[in-house]
């Protein structure tokens, strides 16, 4: 009852977050995530909206008290990081955090961590070429912005003039602390109908029993060290591609993954920091261990992670960060893939590999807007099943792409296709899932940023699947020849322009040889394959 | 006034209730699920009904929502613009289960081979940007008589701005396909997001067939037998329409079952002077929960079912499993309660069916909650000693007696039903405590008190005839037609008039009513102003006021936003994204319930009770006999439903033999 009743109060606390949001990136692609959390910042109740963050805010929250210390949380505070070097993430993703006091002593803390659209980095949009923090925009260590009850408007302000939209800025801030509110008044219910004593003792109890379960799962693995390897397309900087390697060792109930000998720190903004590197491996972990069980601060004890200092997965403090999460969403297929010689039933082949955005920045008659898309893809295939095709990679869960009639009505252009890409899926016993096609045409001058990843290395088949269809993208501009542009930063285009996207495909699962021949016919009479 | 009579069909019973000025009757015989019209008969003969007499005849009916549930609906084509033909296929393309590397997206009720292109466009703003091409609609239109689908979806982008290729295509599509329905999305959703109003037109066009044969049938066989007022069905509003036109908009009937409880709870609110319910349907499956606040019912202009989502106004209700069927076991250290439930077979240990498994009705059986008297269904007796044995089969694990576990697993769900009540209230700033818990269906009595403990509810009210309460309801409802139009507005812009649209909604909701120019005279009609803060998705209805004046509605919409969310941007601009009115036309209201209950007529008498691991010696006491007062710890008994009054709470006969419970006896 103790644990449902802190999971059921996460719950309230994101949906309450979704429905006052200001940014469709909070509202429409759920990049947040929501907890609440024992005074150790170990996880009582969570609800992510991005598997990504599954471990992020714990983390944070760790790393805020040890900078920190006890001794300057205060009854009614509201405390913000975004920094990058504490919470490992890009500076739009933005902590608000709680203490949570019952009878006078610090029980708990309520968290909730959202992208905001704009924090000050050097231009309006998705900043694809950044090549330090400071280029990024403002950095927020831990801050109180509440006390004694008291908004210290100050600081809000000092925060809303560096950014670009400080009327979304503000209202997603008050979204958060909204959800955090909501996060703290059902803690002290729930301590109000158990007693601290019955809920200590529970919260205990579920730790274990989460670390009995994981344990018993790696235990059914068999021992041994397990590799992969592969490498992005490059860093948005030098042309050099991003290599990453995954050694997992597997011993008893435990595993290590070991990022070693992966890309030294990039000169572009593919690096990330600790808190969200082990957050990335614990979402890989529990892909493949005990998937449906709810987390707890009990969960990945049998876990450790090794990203050696000055790589792209523990890199300096200063580096840039923000695209924190193209080698992470690898890191997590590769262990997919190094494990699945030993596990095949719990795997599947390589799927959507990256974010795939589509920012477009204009002006309307109300000012300045920024549209910003992740597009779907197709997903891997598996033993017992094709892969599913449009849905979201891997870092995102709760994502929903944008309705094309809203894009319409807030945006300057037309979507004249969204369609599945028929045939991008890698071929095999079982298929992988298609990508998609979204063509847009845009009505007036723009600019355009665009990041498309993993066409080097697309999702891989396993078993003798084949590889699913690499991404592509091209710019048609009025009066010019047809150009391949898979990254962008700040195009500025004509109206008239058409930007033709295609996304990968997930790749097949086994040989190709023993698809059925049912299958077969399904697929040509979907139109599935060419 | 004439005879007004109300059929409900369950899983297991079909419940009829009839309201004349001899009194109130009610008829519950078995469903018949092979063809539900038999058992709506059944229930008309087993009131002795003569249906010449009738005045109104209402339905709730659970065709459309088990054609959806079983996938048994028609084989349906859907025509779309060229380049968007994936749009229902792709969906929002989210993963819901975000840990499952193996996630596939609920089956669409179309595949990709059933979805035509035809050459047309409109803009956002409804300009056209590429006229209809009459020759791909023909092609399209060949191809499905070919195929010789059973129906069509026509849903086009931007048709919720202007409908008229959407309705061209069905002009020509017409030609070729005579005699099987054409929908438009625009008529089924006018509201912007593709690929929720094509999934809404698509579960509308698909249940359509089935719903369309089931009404017709029973409309006929009810004429047949004298009926001579068109039949009337509960939509998921909770209001009703007339078969007829329930027939071309099935979508609207996915909830008319279960709805018609919160109506009734709403009346039995306005008896007792309580605006503000909390309503719960508890039976041996499920746990429903609806709220009606400040007399009005909490509605939703959206929802989702196995995941596709409807665009459809619907009562607001959330449904968990948790019933006299939930089973009671351990999991990994743990006690769990549901969802899985014992089902109708073989059901609770105690029904004696050959059941072993444990199961919440058990606990309450072994704890004395409900008494030996008590027939379940109104049929069997219970086996106590079976029930003891389930529980004792768990009890082991967690080194307890079959009391101690059946009062813990009676905790648990109570939990886990607070959680389901808490959605609705807690987390929109409303507070449990200020509400009156309202409890019907057949579990609902015997845990409702225990459940207003646990959210600090202080007042319960069990209405008469409880076992047949959602019948009982419908006869308390209204016709009701929703109409939406999406209007979207900065409020910062000049002001527009909003008049013309409004007659514009008003209109449309009449011609669907089918009422004359008089009838409109004594219809009313509620306006409500959807809007945001300006980037945001969500929106919040702002009811209208007379005057449409700007400021009043930034006010009300910052102070509404403010209860809802604990914070306001009176600083931020706001948009207007849709207009929503409702048509109300009231049926002639019968007595309310007249005290007429079902009764067992069986003396009172003593049995032993546990609570809070105490066993005490308490009455057990017929409905029928009671009157003034009855202090706590005791237990009401009919044929329909067991009432436990826990210690420290006393229940009174209000009006019209409806009960009130409350903590500690207060006035």
């Amino acid at each position: 009852m103790v644990r449902n009743a802190f999971v059921s109060g996460a719950e309230q606390m994101r949906r309450n977050l979704y429905r006052s949001a200001y940014s469709p990136v909070i509202y429409e692609a759920k990049d947040c995530s929501v907890g609440i959390f024992d005074a150790e910042g170990r996880l009582l109740g969570q609800a992510p909206g991005l598997p990504f963050f599954l471990g992020s805010l714990g983390g944070t929250l760790r790393a805020v008290i040890g900078i920190k210390g006890y001794e300057v949380f205060r009854e009614g505070d509201v405390w913000i990081v975004n920094d990058s070097s504490i919470a490992g993430s890009h500076l739009n993703d933005v902590t608000v955090f709680m203490p949570i006091f019952v009878d006078g002593s610090l029980r708990g803390f309520s968290a909730a961590k959202a992208h905001w659209n704009d924090v000050g980095a050097k231009r309006a949009g998705y900043v694809g070429d950044s090549t330090d923090i400071f280029q990024e925009g403002l950095r927020i260590g831990p801050t109180c912005i509440f006390r004694d009850g008291r908004l210290d408007r100050q600081i809000v302000d000092l925060v809303a003039l560096n950014s670009r939209f400080p009327i979304s800025l503000e209202g997603d801030l008050m979204a958060e602390i909204s959800a955090c509110r909501t996060g703290v008044e059902r803690f002290r219910s729930i301590v109000r109908r158990f007693g601290w004593d019955q809920v200590e003792t529970s919260v205990r109890l579920v730790f274990e029993q989460a670390e009995v379960e994981d344990r018993r799962s790696v235990a059914e693995i068999p021992d041994g060290v397990y590799e992969a390897d592969g490498y992005l397309d490059d860093d948005g900087v030098s042309e050099d591609p991003v290599y990453v390697k995954v050694t997992v060792t597997v011993e008893g109930d435990s595993m290590t993954v070991d990022l070693s000998g992966s890309n030294r720190q990039c000169v572009g903004s593919i690096n990330s920091g600790m808190v969200q590197t082990r957050s990335a491996v614990e979402q890989g972990f529990k892909f493949l261990v005990n998937p449906r069980a709810p987390v707890s601060g009990g969960n990945f004890r049998n876990l450790d992670v090794v990203a050696p200092r000055g790589t792209c997965f523990n890199p300096s403090e200063t580096a840039p960060y923000l695209h924190y999460g193209p080698h992470l969403m690898l890191a997590i297929d590769l262990m997919i893939k190094a494990l699945s010689p030993v596990i095949p039933e719990r795997t599947a082949a390589g799927h959507v590999g990256d974010s795939w955005n589509v920012s477009i920045v204009g002006e309307n008659d109300f000012g300045l807007f920024l549209s910003g898309e992740s597009l779907t893809g197709g997903w891997g295939a598996y033993e017992g099943g094709d892969g599913e095709s449009a849905l979201i990679h891997s870092a995102a869960g709760e994502y929903r792409n944008q309705p094309i009639e809203s894009l319409e009505n807030r945006y300057p252009f037309i979507i004249r296709r969204h369609a599945l890409r028929t045939g991008s899926g890698g071929d095999g016993k079982w298929r992988g899932g298609l990508g998609i096609i979204r063509e847009y045409e845009l009505l007036a001058p723009c600019t355009v940023n665009l990041w498309f990843e993993r066409t080097k290395q697309p999702s891989w088949g396993l078993f003798g699947g084949e590889d699913g269809a690499s991404p592509d993208v091209w710019v048609y501009r009025p009066g010019q020849a047809p150009a391949r542009i898979l990254k962008a930063n700040g195009l500025k285009v004509e109206a008239g322009t058409r930007l033709l996207v295609k996304t990968g495909g997930g790749g097949g699962w086994g040989d190709p040889a023993h698809r059925t021949e049912a299958h077969r016919e399904r697929d040509r009479r979907l139109e599935m394959v060419i | 006034m004439g005879t007004r009579i109300a059929v409900d069909i369950g899983g297991t019973f079909t419940d009829l209730v009839m309201e004349s000025d001899a009194g109130t009757r009610v008829s519950k015989v078995l469903s018949t699920p092979e063809d539900l019209v038999e058992g709506v008969l059944d229930a008309v003969k087993g009131a002795g009904a003569d249906l010449e007499d009738v005045s109104l005849f209402i339905h709730g009916t659970t065709v459309g929502l088990n054609t959806f549930l079983e996938r048994s609906g028609g084989k349906v084509a859907l025509v779309a613009t060229r380049g968007h033909r994936d749009a229902y296929i792709i969906g929002r393309g989210h993963r819901p289960d975000m840990y499952d590397l193996k996630y596939q997206k609920p089956t669409p009720l179309v595949e990709r081979d059933s979805i035509l292109e035809i050459d047309e466009r409109i803009s956002a703003s409804g300009e056209e940007l590429l006229p209809l091409d009459a020759n791909s609609v023909a092609v399209a239109a060949k191809a499905i008589a070919e195929a010789e689908y059973e129906a069509v979806a026509v849903s086009l982008i931007h048709s919720y701005v202007d409908p008229l290729h959407e309705l061209e295509t069905r002009n020509i599509l017409r030609k070729s396909l005579p005699d099987i329905p054409i929908v438009l999305s625009h008529e089924v959703a006018p509201e912007w997001r593709e690929y929720e109003r094509t999934s809404s037109t698509v579960t509308s066009v698909y249940i359509t067939p089935r719903v369309r044969d089931y009404l017709s049938r029973l409309s006929e066989a009810l004429r047949d037998r004298g009926l001579s007022v068109p039949l009337h069905i509960t939509q998921s509003n909770g209001g009703a329409m007339i078969a007829d036109s329930a027939a071309d908009r099935a979508v609207l009937t996915l909830y008319s079952g279960p709805v018609g409880g919160v109506i009734g709870g709403r009346e039995v609110g306005r008896l007792t002077d309580q605006p503000d319910l909390i309503c719960i349907d508890m039976g041996g499956t499920s746990f429903d929960v609806s709220i009606v606040r400040g007399g009005q019912v909490g509605m939703q202009s959206e929802f989702e079912l196995q995941g596709l989502p409807i665009l459809a106004p619907a009562v607001e209700l959330v449904s968990i499993g948790a019933g006299g069927g939930s089973l009671i076991y351990e999991r990994h250290g743990g006690l769990r309660v549901g969802p899985e439930s014992a089902g109708s077979f073989p059901g609770p240990a105690s029904y004696g069916r050959g059941g072993v498994r444990p199961t919440v009705s058990d606990a309450n059986v072994v704890l004395g909650r409900i008494p030996r008297a008590q027939k379940l269904a109104g049929s069997f007796t219970l086996d106590r000693q079976a029930a003891e044995d389930a529980l004792d089969s768990v009890a082991g694990f967690f080194d307890l007696t079959a009391t101690e576990l059946a009062e813990q697993a009676l905790d648990v769900t109570h939990f886990v039903m607070a959680e389901a009540i808490r959605e609705l209230t807690v987390e929109r700033g409303l507070h449990p405590k200020d509400f009156a818990i309202v409890a019907f269906g057949g579990a609902g009595p015997l845990h409702a008190a225990f459940l207003a403990e646990e959210l600090e509810v202080e007042r319960v009210l069990i209405p008469a005839n409880p076992g047949v309460f959602s019948a009982w309801g419908m006869l308390q409802g209204d016709v009701r037609h929703d109409a939406v139009t999406t209007h979207y507005r900065r409020l910062d812009q000049p002001i527009v008039d909003l008049t013309e649209p409004i007659e514009r909604l008003k209109d449309k909701v009449c011609r669907e009513m089918e009422v004359d120019e008089e009838q409109r005279a004594g219809m009313g009609f509620e306006t409500h102003i959807e809007l945001r803060y300006v980037g945001q998705e969500y929106s919040l209805p702002i009811p209208l006021a007379a005057t449409a004046a700007d400021e009043e509605f930034k006010a009300s919409f910052h102070a509404r936003y403010e209860e809802r969310y604990g914070h306001a941007n009176p600083e931020a601009p706001i948009e207007m994204v849709a207009i929503r009115l409702t048509g109300i036309r009231e049926f002639e209201r019968g007595p309310s319930g007249d005290g007429n209950v079902e009764t067992g007529g069986a003396d009172s008498t003593i049995e032993e009770v546990i609570f809070n691991g105490r066993s005490m010696d308490i009455s057990i006491v017929d409905r029928g006999n009671l009157s003034g007062r009855l202090a706590g710890p005791a237990i009401v008994m009919e044929p329909s439903t067991t009432t436990v009054v826990p210690p420290g709470w006393e229940l009174r006969v209000a009006s019209q033999g409806h009960l009130i419970m409350e903590r500690g006896g207060r006035q």
